[in-house]
C-alpha cells in the first residue's frame, strides 16, 4: 500500500479531521484609535479526527475553547490558522453557496434550546423552515416530514401547533433537535446539549441521541463539561486546556489509564455518585485557577498548575502530542515517566533541594 | 439537643397569577458538627426552604405553616431586627445566585469588614485584620492585597471563596451553602468542597449543602434527604441512602446519572415525565404519575415520611421499592466500582 493510498483509507474513515486549526478573538482598545493589542487564543493548534459514525468527546474547563472549536469545525467562525476537512474537502475557507450547501451536512445543537428558537413561531414552522430554505420540501410533503420528525424525537403528535414557551426545557431540547435533524445531516456538533436539563430528563435526552445516531448514522461531536455524561455517550474523547488538546483516548481507556496530568487531575476530581467509591478515591487537588487564555503559559501550558511539572522541558518547550499505543495520544513531555512511577508529585518536593544545589 | 430544629415548615407565594406550593411540610434536624445534604431537581425547593428559615423569602412568598427553632427561640415567630442579628453571626449562608452577596461596586475587603462591624463588637483596624484572616482561611492568596480588590477582579472559584468567607466571618454555628460549587469547574469544585469539609471540621459548624449533584453529597454529607415538589420524600444517613434506597424517586434518579466508574457502558434508565406543576397541589404522592410502583392508593393519599429498615432511614411512599429491586442496585453499582 502505497502512502496516499493510505491517505485516501484514512480519509474515507474520518467525516471530520481539524489540522493545527487556530482560533484568535482580536482584542481591542482605545476610544479614538482602534487599536489591537493582543489576542484570546481561544483555540491554539489543535488537531484531530472525527470517524464516521462515532462519538467524539470534547471536554475540559470553562473558557478552554470547546464551543469555539465547535463553531469553527461548522465554519460559524473563521479560522485563524490550520485546515478543516469534511468528508475530504477543504472547508477552512469556504464560502457562499458551497457554505450553504455544507451547512446541510453539520448541524449544531445548543445548550440553552430556547434562545435557539423562535418564540413567535410555531413548533411545527420552526422544524420545517430548514426544508423551506434549502428548497428539500414544502406544503403537504414538509408536513409529512415534520410530523415523522417530531415522532423520531418523541414529542407529542400536536405539538406542531403549540409554541415553545408551552414545552419544558427537555421538550424544547426535543424541538432543536428536530430542526437539526430536518436536513439528515451527517454531523451533529451538540455542545452542552443536557448541561440545562435535570438529571431525570438528562437520563431521557441521552439515551435519545443514542437512539438516534444509530437510527440515522450520525457521527457526534458531544461536547460538555460533565466527565460522566461524556464518558458514558462518547466512542473516544478529546481533553482540552486553555485551547490545547492534552490527550486523546477511546472514553474507556482514558477512565481507566488516564496518562496526562490534566486529564487525571480532572477525572479524580469528578464526584461519585457512592459514598463507599467517594471515602476511597484520591484526589489531585490542583492549585489556583485557570490561566487567561490572553496571555497563555509558556511552554507547557498546564505547567504553572501541574503537580508532575519538571524545571527542564515543561516552562518553556511546548509538548507536541504524541501518538502511543492503542490509540491513546498525549501531550506532555514526561508522560512516560510519569506512568511509569519515576516522576511522582512527591518526588518533585523531595527532588527541589536537590535540584536547585546553593 | 439539635442546633436546629425544622418543624413542618410549608412555603407559598401568591402572585397574581396563581398560588406555589413551593415547601409542603419539610421537617428535620441539624447538629452540630453535622453535614447535611438536600438533594433534587430544579424548582423542588431547595433554596426557598433555606430562604424561608433564614426569614428571607421574596415578597410574595410567605411561610403558612411550621416551626424553625434554633436555641429556645422560634425563628418564624421572629421580629426583622432580631432576625438580621442571627443571620450571619449565628447562621450564615452561601446563596446560590452570587449577585445578592457580592455588591459589585464595593471592595472586597471592605464588604467582609462590613458584616463583622456590624454583628461583632470590632472597631475598623479589628475587623479588616480579621477580614484577611478569614480571606486567607478560604485560601484567597495574598489577602491582605487582594482586600483591595473589586469582586468582578477575582475568579468564579476564588469569589465563591469570598462569599464562603463572608458567610463564615462571625464564625456562626451553622452555614448553609445552596449549590455553592455548581457554576464551577469539577476542579475548582474539588478545592471548594475540600475547604467546606476542613471549616467543619475545624470549626464544629452544622452545615447544610444543597445540591442536584449526587456525587457532591455521596463525597460530603453524612446524612442526605431528598426533595421532590416541596417535601422530603426520603432521608438516610448517606451510605445507606445509596446502598439501599427505597422511595422510587431516590432509585431513579440513581439510575439515570451516568457514573464515571462504570465497567462497562450500561444504559441509562430515565424517569418518564417532568416533574409536576406546583401551582396544583393534588392529594396524593406528588411522583404517584411518574413512578412505576403507583398504585390507587398513591394517587389518593399523600405518604408521610416513616420509619423503614430502623429509624434513621425514613421514605414517604406507600409502596418503597422492594428489596429485591435495591438489591440489583446495590450489586449493580458494586460491579460498577469493582474495576
Ligand atoms: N466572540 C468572542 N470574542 C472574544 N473572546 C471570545 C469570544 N468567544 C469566546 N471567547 C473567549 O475564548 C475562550 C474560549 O471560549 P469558549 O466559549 O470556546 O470556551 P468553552 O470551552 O466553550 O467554555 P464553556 O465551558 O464555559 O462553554 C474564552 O476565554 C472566551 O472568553
Ligand atoms: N418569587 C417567586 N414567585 C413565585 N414562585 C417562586 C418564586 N421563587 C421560587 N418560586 C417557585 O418555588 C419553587 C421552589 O423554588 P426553589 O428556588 O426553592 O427551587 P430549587 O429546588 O432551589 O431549584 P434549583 O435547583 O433550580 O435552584 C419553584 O417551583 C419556583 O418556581
Ligand atoms: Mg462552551
Ligand atoms: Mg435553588
Amino acid at each position: 500500500m502505497t502512502i496516499s493510498q493510505a491517505d485516501e483509507r484514512s480519509r474515507a474513515a474520518n467525516l471530520v479531521e481539524v489540522e493545527d486549526l487556530k482560533v484568535y478573538f482580536p482584542v481591542r482598545s482605545g476610544i479614538i484609535v482602534d487599536r489591537h493589542v493582543g489576542d484570546v487564543k481561544a483555540v491554539d493548534g489543535i488537531s484531530f479526527e472525527i470517524k464516521r459514525g462515532e462519538t467524539l468527546g470534547l471536554v475540559g474547563e470553562s473558557g478552554c475553547g470547546k464551543t469555539t472549536a465547535g463553531r469553527a469545525i461548522l465554519r460559524l467562525l473563521e479560522p485563524t490558522g490550520g485546515r478543516i476537512r469534511f468528508d475530504g474537502d477543504d472547508i477552512t475557507h469556504l464560502h457562499g453557496d458551497e457554505l450553504r450547501r455544507l451547512r446541510r451536512r453539520m448541524q449544531m445543537v445548543f445548550q440553552d434550546p430556547y434562545s435557539s428558537l423562535n418564540p413567535r413561531r410555531n413548533v411545527g414552522n420552526i422544524v420545517e423552515e430548514p426544508l423551506n430554505v434549502h428548497g428539500i420540501a414544502r406544503g403537504k410533503e414538509a408536513d409529512g416530514r415534520v410530523q415523522e420528525l417530531l415522532e423520531v424525537v418523541g414529542l407529542p403528535r400536536n405539538a406542531g401547533n403549540r409554541y415553545p414557551h408551552e414545552f419544558s426545557g427537555g421538550q424544547r431540547q426535543r424541538i432543536g433537535l428536530a430542526r437539526s435533524l430536518a436536513l439528515q445531516p451527517d454531523l451533529i456538533i451538540a455542545d452542552e446539549p443536557v448541561s440545562a436539563l435535570d438529571v431525570s430528563i438528562q437520563a431521557q435526552m441521552i439515551n435519545l441521541l443514542e437512539e438516534l445516531q444509530d437510527e440515522f448514522q450520525l457521527t457526534y461531536l458531544f461536547i460538555a463539561h460533565d466527565l460522566a455524561v461524556v464518558r458514558h455517550i462518547s466512542d473516544r474523547i478529546a481533553v482540552m486546556y486553555l485551547g490545547k488538546i492534552m490527550e486523546v483516548a477511546p472514553s474507556a481507556r482514558l477512565y481507566e489509564r488516564p496518562l496526562h496530568p490534566y486529564t487525571k487531575a480532572l477525572l479524580s476530581a469528578v464526584p461519585i455518585p457512592d459514598p463507599a467509591v467517594e471515602l476511597e478515591r484520591e484526589r489531585i487537588l490542583l492549585k489556583g485557577d485557570l490561566p487567561s487564555p490572553t496571555n497563555p503559559p509558556s511552554g507547557c501550558r498546564f505547567h504553572t498548575r501541574c503537580p508532575f511539572a519538571q524545571k527542564k522541558r515543561c516552562p518553556d518547550e511546548v509538548p507536541e502530542l504524541r501518538v502511543l499505543e492503542n490509540g491513546h495520544t498525549v501531550a506532555c513531555h514526561y508522560v512516560e515517566e510519569i506512568d511509569a512511577g519515576r516522576i511522582t508529585t512527591r518526588t518533585l518536593e523531595a527532588a527541589e533541594p536537590v535540584a536547585v544545589p546553593g | 439537643m439539635a442546633l436546629l430544629s425544622v418543624e413542618d415548615l410549608e412555603v407559598r407565594f401568591f402572585t397574581r397569577r396563581a398560588t406555589i406550593h413551593a415547601v409542603n411540610g419539610i421537617s428535620f434536624d441539624l447538629d452540630a458538627g453535622e453535614t447535611l445534604g438536600v438533594v433534587g431537581e430544579s424548582g423542588c425547593g431547595k433554596s426557598v426552604s433555606s430562604l424561608a428559615m433564614l426569614g428571607i423569602l421574596p415578597k410574595t412568598g410567605r411561610i403558612t405553616r411550621g416551626e424553625v427553632r434554633f436555641g429556645d427561640r422560634d425563628l418564624v415567630k421572629l421580629k426583622d431586627a432580631d432576625l438580621r442579628e442571627i443571620r450571619g453571626r449565628d447562621i450564615g449562608m452561601v446563596f446560590q445566585d452570587p449577585m445578592t452577596s457580592l455588591n459589585p461596586v464595593l471592595k472586597v475587603g471592605d464588604q467582609v469588614t462590613e458584616v463583622l462591624r456590624k454583628h461583632l463588637d470590632m472597631d475598623k483596624d479589628g475587623a479588616r485584620r480579621e477580614a484577611v484572616a478569614v480571606l486567607d482561611r478560604v485560601g484567597i492568596p495574598h489577602a491582605s492585597e487582594r482586600v483591595y480588590d473589586y469582586p468582578h477582579q477575582f475568579s468564579g472559584g476564588m469569589r465563591q471563596r469570598v462569599m464562603i468567607a463572608m458567610a463564615i466571618a462571625c464564625r456562626p454555628k451553622i452555614l448553609i451553602a445552596d449549590e455553592p460549587t455548581t457554576a464551577l469547574d469539577v476542579t475548582i469544585q474539588a478545592q471548594i468542597l475540600d475547604l467546606l469539609k476542613g471549616l467543619v471540621k475545624e470549626e464544629g459548624m452544622g452545615l447544610i449543602l444543597i445540591t442536584h449533584d449526587l456525587g457532591v453529597v455521596a463525597g460530603i454529607c453524612e446524612r442526605t434527604h431528598v426533595m421532590y415538589a416541596g417535601r422530603f420524600v426520603e432521608t438516610a444517613p448517606t451510605n445507606e441512602l445509596f446502598d439501599r434506597p427505597r422511595h422510587p424517586y431516590t432509585l431513579g434518579l440513581l439510575r439515570s446519572v451516568p457514573r464515571l466508574d462504570a465497567s462497562q457502558k450500561e444504559k441509562l434508565i430515565p424517569i418518564p415525565g417532568a416533574p409536576p406543576d406546583l401551582s396544583i397541589l393534588r392529594e396524593g404522592c406528588s411522583f404517584a404519575p411518574r413512578c412505576p410502583y403507583a398504585t390507587d392508593e398513591s394517587r389518593e393519599r399523600t405518604p408521610m415520611l416513616e420509619g423503614i429498615d430502623g429509624p434513621m432511614h425514613r421514605v414517604a411512599c406507600w409502596n418503597p421499592v422492594p428489596d429485591a429491586e435495591v438489591a440489583t442496585v446495590a450489586s449493580s453499582s458494586l460491579e460498577a466500582s469493582g474495576s
